[in-house]
């Protein structure tokens, strides 16, 4: 069997956001890198790696999107398929689960993909669960933590009431938090036998998909930068005249009436 | 019609009366509930302005598919949708659009009849940007509840009814085997509290301070993801790009350093305080009022004023 992870090409979230004429973010712009968050999902997936098995890290966006895969390739995936197609420009997040889903359907042997919670960029988190739907499989989202036992997964998950188990058959989707544990970086040893790994570029064609309709669903139509807050009123600590600024200000908007 | 999800394990009482506000304003609400309301929901729902309350047996941590099976059901062909932006919600919300072929738009934290159909306002990018965008009226959005701002709502008299339904959930959806009950803890909840006070690796691991005060001006405590990894702070209490949003009056940050990741939970909030021995910590940049020093010493010497300009109680 074949554990597929599924990683994203982001902008640098250190660096400044570009957005083309058409309001999408320009992907050529910086020089990008694998999604944080993502790193989660590449660990998790290796060390779920049963006998005999492979973890292929599986992405869609541009020809630099190669990058994330990579990187993937160097945490200890055995594979690569970057999907890339200039139809693909600006896609939504259902087309994206419906290319993701059919990369995994072209695996063949898959029966778990892994995740992470969200990208760094985007942000929204539903792919995962797209994904598994398109494929009429399971998904256990945000997880803690990940085991395999059998022909289930059992994952942890921390909800804002109690930390609950959750138990799935495979074939599933998996989405895993930052809270699964720190993602291992890659040795040097690691990063020059990822260069052997093979990597397959391929197309919408070649996953039996057609291009992507383009029927009006949700249009961008401005986006601003937000605005800096104004320079702070800046106080260095001396003789408690810290502690009287920030009772000050929470008096001043009565947030101090302590038996409200 | 606009229909709205309630009762999501994530999301909270009040939030779903801040979403049923926010869908008011778009068209006719009917909200579907997991359990049958007794007469003082009705009556809160009513006051936020839902129209009709259709319900049917729905556990908050059940898996997600009968949710999307019972809205699908709800909703005609040119009725929107409205879920809460948070995990489940925005689970279902994405499961449903799906299954019914719409536009799914997320995070909005405002939405407004106009456009095509609907406009709505989200951020994006750790909350750098702000964005606008169409979409036609039968679309399903998810809203953010922090910080929005809610127009009045008229009062209406809802119509109560039980959906009947097959909602047995499909043999592949996950099933919840063990749950460890969080205790609730005192306090307002962190995402509705008028002030947040935080910790960050600054605390070197001592929260205390930051819950005496916290506690004594009824603030909510919050944390820096450092603080959450490194176990000083449970992870419920991270505020930011992978935790919760928050919107208080006031955000005081103790110790924390001002990373884009944690600044995208907080910059909804009016005010922001930032208590940091570095002068040239990027908190400094994302604040009001900046206090360089120790925040042991901050702390201490605030707990120590508001106790003695309080009454003392035995
Ligand atoms: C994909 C991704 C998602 C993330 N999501 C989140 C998130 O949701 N929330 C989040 O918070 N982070 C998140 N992070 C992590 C984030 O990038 C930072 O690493 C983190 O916010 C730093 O926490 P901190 O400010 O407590 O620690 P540090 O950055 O180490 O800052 C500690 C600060 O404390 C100050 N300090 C030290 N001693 C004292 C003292 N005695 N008194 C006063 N000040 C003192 C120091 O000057 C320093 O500025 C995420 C990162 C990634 C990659």
């Amino acid at each position: 069997m074949t554990i597929v992870v599924c990683v994203k090409h982001v902008p640098d979230p250190a660096d400044p956001v570009v957005l083309a004429a058409d309001l999408r973010v320009d992907r050529e712009a910086g020089a990008g890198t694998l999604s944080g968050l993502d790193e989660y999902a590449v660990d998790q997936a290796v060390r779920l790696r049963r006998a005999r098995e492979r973890v292929v890290a599986v992405t869609m966006g541009p020809r630099g999107a190669r990058a994330a895969v990579t990187r993937a390739l160097q945490m200890g995936a055995d594979e690569g398929i970057v999907v890339s197609d200039e139809a693909l420009a600006g896609a939504d997040v259902l087309t994206t689960a419906a290319v993701l889903a059919a990369a995994v359907r072209s695996v063949g042997d898959a029966d778990l993909v892994v995740c992470g919670m969200s990208s760094t960029d985007g942000g929204s988190g539903v792919v995962p669960v797209l994904v598994a739907d398109l494929l009429g499989w399971a998904c256990a989202g945000h997880a803690a933590a990940v085991e395999l036992d059998g022909g289930r997964v059992t994952i942890q998950r921390d909800d804002p009431d109690a930390r609950r188990t959750l138990v799935a058959p495979l074939p599933a989707v998996v989405s895993v938090t930052d809270l699964s544990g720190e993602p291992t970086y890659p040795s040097f040893k690691a990063i020059l036998a990822a260069r052997r790994r093979p990597v397959r570029e391929v197309g919408l064609s070649e996953l039996g998909l057609g291009t992507p309709s383009t029927a009006p669903g949700t249009r961008t139509v401005s986006a601003v930068e937000a605005d800096p807050r104004p320079p702070a009123r800046i106080v260095t600590d001396s003789d408690g005249s810290g502690a009287a600024a920030l009772l000050e200000l929470l008096a001043g908007r009565s947030l101090l009436e302590v038996d409200r | 019609m606009i229909a709205v999800l309630l009762d999501q394990l994530d999301s909270t009482a009040e939030a779903d009366l801040i979403l049923v506000r926010l869908a008011a304003a778009v068209d006719e609400v009917t909200c579907l509930l997991g359990s049958a309301p007794d007469r003082d929901r009705v009556a809160a729902l009513g006051a936020a302005g839902a129209s009709h309350l259709a319900w049917a047996d729905l556990a908050p941590d059940g898996p997600s598919g009968p949710w999307v099976a019972a809205l699908a059901a709800l909703v005609g062909p040119d009725d929107a949708v409205l879920a809460p932006s948070t995990r489940a919600g925005n689970e279902v919300a994405a499961r449903l659009a799906l299954r019914l072929g719409r536009p799914l738009s997320v995070g909005a934290d405002s939405i407004a009849v106009g456009g095509p159909g609907l406009v709505v306002t989200s951020t994006a990018f750790t909350a750098t940007w702000h964005l606008t965008t169409e979409l036609p009226k039968a679309s399903v959005v998810t809203a953010v509840s922090a910080g929005v701002q809610v127009p009045p709502p008229t009062p209406r008299t809802p119509g109560v009814r039980r959906l009947e339904l097959d909602l047995t959930p499909a043999p592949h959806e996950p099933v919840v085997v063990a749950a460890a009950p969080k205790a609730a803890g005192a306090g307002p909840r962190l995402t509705e509290a008028a002030v947040v006070v935080s910790g960050g690796r600054g605390t070197d691991g001592d929260f205390s301070l930051i819950e005496e005060f916290a506690g004594l001006i009824g603030a909510a405590v919050g944390s820096s993801r450092v603080a959450v990894d490194q176990g000083w702070a449970s992870p419920e209490r991270q505020v930011g790009q992978t935790g919760v949003s928050v919107a208080p009056e006031v955000y005081i940050a103790a110790g924390i350093s001002g990373a884009v990741q944690h600044l995208a939970g907080m910059v909804a909030a009016k005010q922001v305080v930032a208590i940091n021995t570095d002068p040239d910590a990027p908190i400094f940049r994302a604040c009001d009022l900046g206090i360089v020093g120790d925040l042991h010493t901050v702390l201490a010497d605030a707990v120590a004023a508001v106790r003695k300009a309080q009454p003392v109680h035995c």
